[in-house]
């Protein structure tokens, strides 16, 4: 359906990906990496905002540029920070911008009231946005991204702002819409994609990590994830000595959960490894950094 | 073992010519023309939503008025001769078209809206020329409106002579504006623009003020008319090209 094809995104001597290459089919893939490691500049290339440097994204073997507006017909995009007009009602900014999607008006009303039931804004769907929280918000933007029936649905950070509920709601949302079309979801959060990603795409230093199903990604961790209770002044000793991927109090003493690749201690306890744990080890790097 | 030759006849030129003709009709989407593209906005989208901040129909009311009255209270003071009237006109002839068209181009391209709205099948860019077609003609009926106001009170301006000075003015300005947007998409180059515009104008007007006012009052009409229709043909050509802009190839 979508083919990425030998695709480079620089800016100036910068380089934000480097020849990528990856192939869509109907279903949702989530986009998981860290912030800054190049998942909205793909999704923006797949949106058609930006273009490649190097390279072509063709959907049906004809590039998505020279589509034009035939590609933009077929495409749903949520942008990772959704604008609206504050003195809009979501009734009257969708109405807006399904008639910028070439809806015709009634045709439109029936699509909205149905949206809107879908995101449970049923009920304000007539007052002012100005008034909404950011997951309100974000349930409009998610709305508008589905007005047009869309084969190609891209979402950059959707479940930004969401609360838990909302999460598993839009989760349950997908995973319906995904039955008879491409859904991409950009995310650094691995529960979002986890339970409903067909594949997950990673990305590190401009490249393809993983392109592979939740099971195949979390094997290549296989025999290597532990859990062990120490006590708490062992701690700081441990996390030198192993890559810790998670901590926890456990009655006085600490339940680490962490990585080794050599032979185990008798005492420690093999765990199954989750999305979760490669995600942590394969951005260790970047995610100290940013602590 | 004989082999059976195959005799593939090699058809003549016309039917070459016919059938990659058809090849390249099949394969190759044509672009909707310009008039048909603004046909189907308007058919599409419709004017409700083409202008759909409200603010902007307030902003519109607001400018023309105060153009009006810029108009009215300077030809009582100032513009006592007929060539500071021409000039006059031909430097204000754009203000009411760079006032609409540098707020709505700032309000699209600026707003938070825009990653959506560029994704829909009509894009920012296209509104963005749809809005600046109608800008023009409302330009011209306002401006219009205020030359015949002025003209009543003057002995010796005519309304058409003053009338063409201005559409030639208004579009002339639109084409430096449009241009320069499209090389450069900045509002401090649209700001940059419009102030080149009323330096250069007067400049002319102060530094060479025989030849600047022959210009206005003696140029034949029909020299005008020949710059006038040049620069609407232009403008338009602009215009189409803003809307088959396509962003991602960062250059039109």
């Amino acid at each position: 359906m979508i083919i990425i094809k030998d695709v480079s995104k620089q800016y100036g001597s910068f380089s934000v990906l480097n020849n990528i290459n990856l192939e869509f089919i109907n279903g949702v893939y989530g986009l998981l990496a860290p912030n800054g490691a190049g998942k909205t500049t793909l999704i923006k290339m797949l949106a058609t905002l930006i273009s490649p440097s190097k390279g072509e994204i063709l959907y049906c073997g004809e590039n998505i540029l020279d589509m034009d507006e035939g590609y933009r017909t077929l495409l749903g995009y949520l942008p990772q920070q959704f604008g609206y007009y504050k003195n809009y009602s979501p009734k009257q900014y969708l109405l807006y911008l399904a008639a910028l999607k070439g809806i015709g008006k009634k045709e439109a009303v029936n699509i909205i009231t149905e949206l809107l039931d879908k995101v449970a804004l049923s009920d304000v769907m007539n007052k002012k946005m100005k008034k909404f929280s950011g997951g309100m918000i974000q349930r409009v933007g998610i709305a508008q991204a589905l007005l047009n029936d869309p084969k190609i649905l891209i979402l950059d950070e959707p479940t930004a702002g969401l609360d838990p509920k909302e999460r598993a709601r839009f989760r349950h949302l997908l995973s319906e819409l995904a039955r008879d079309r491409l859904v991409i979801i950009s995310t650094h959060i691995v529960s979002d994609i986890e339970s409903i990603a067909n594949e997950v795409i990673m990305i590190k230093n401009q490249q393809i990590l993983y392109k592979d199903s939740v099971e195949k990604i979390c094997a290549s961790l296989e025999g290597q994830v532990y859990e062990a209770s120490i006590r708490y002044e062992q701690l700081d000793e441990f996390r030198t000595r192993y890559v810790v991927l998670s901590e926890k109090q456990e009655r006085g003493n600490m339940r680490v959960r962490f990585i080794h690749k050599e032979k185990p201690e008798t005492e420690w306890q093999p765990v199954t490894p989750h999305l979760e744990d490669v995600f942590l080890y394969e951005y260790r790097d970047e995610i100290e950094v940013e602590v | 073992m004989d082999k059976e030759k195959f005799h593939i006849p090699m058809p003549d030129e016309r039917t070459i010519q016919n059938q990659i003709n058809q090849i390249v009709a099949a394969g190759v989407k044509r672009n909707k023309s310009f008039p048909a593209y603004l046909k189907s906005m308007y058919h599409q989208v419709g004017i409700r939503h083409l202008f759909s901040d409200r603010s902007e129909f307030v902003f519109i009311l607001f400018i023309a008025i105060n153009l009006l009255s810029i108009f009215l209270v300077r030809s009582e003071t100032v513009l006592r001769q007929v060539d500071n009237l021409y000039a006059f006109i031909f430097l204000i002839s754009p203000v009411l078209f760079i006032a609409l068209s540098v707020y709505t181009y700032s309000n699209k391209i600026m707003n938070t809206t825009y990653e959506v709205e560029m994704t829909c099948k009509y894009n920012v860019y296209q509104i963005i020329a749809f809005r600046m077609l109608l800008f023009s003609i409302i330009s011209i009926l306002v401006n219009s409106m205020t030359i015949l106001f002025i003209v009543m009170s003057y002995n010796d301006a005519h309304f058409f002579r003053a009338f063409m000075i201005s559409i030639t003015g208004l579009f002339i300005f639109s084409i430096v504006f449009l241009y320069t947007l499209m090389k450069k998409h900045s509002t401090v180059i649209a700001a940059m623009t419009i102030i080149g515009w009323v330096l250069g104008n007067l400049l002319l007007k102060f530094l060479d003020n025989k030849f600047y006012s022959d210009i206005l009052i003696n140029l034949p009409l029909f020299v005008y008319g020949i710059v006038l229709i040049g620069s609407i043909s232009f403008y338009i050509h602009l215009l189409k090209r803003l809307v088959y802009f396509k962003q991602t190839k960062g250059a039109f």
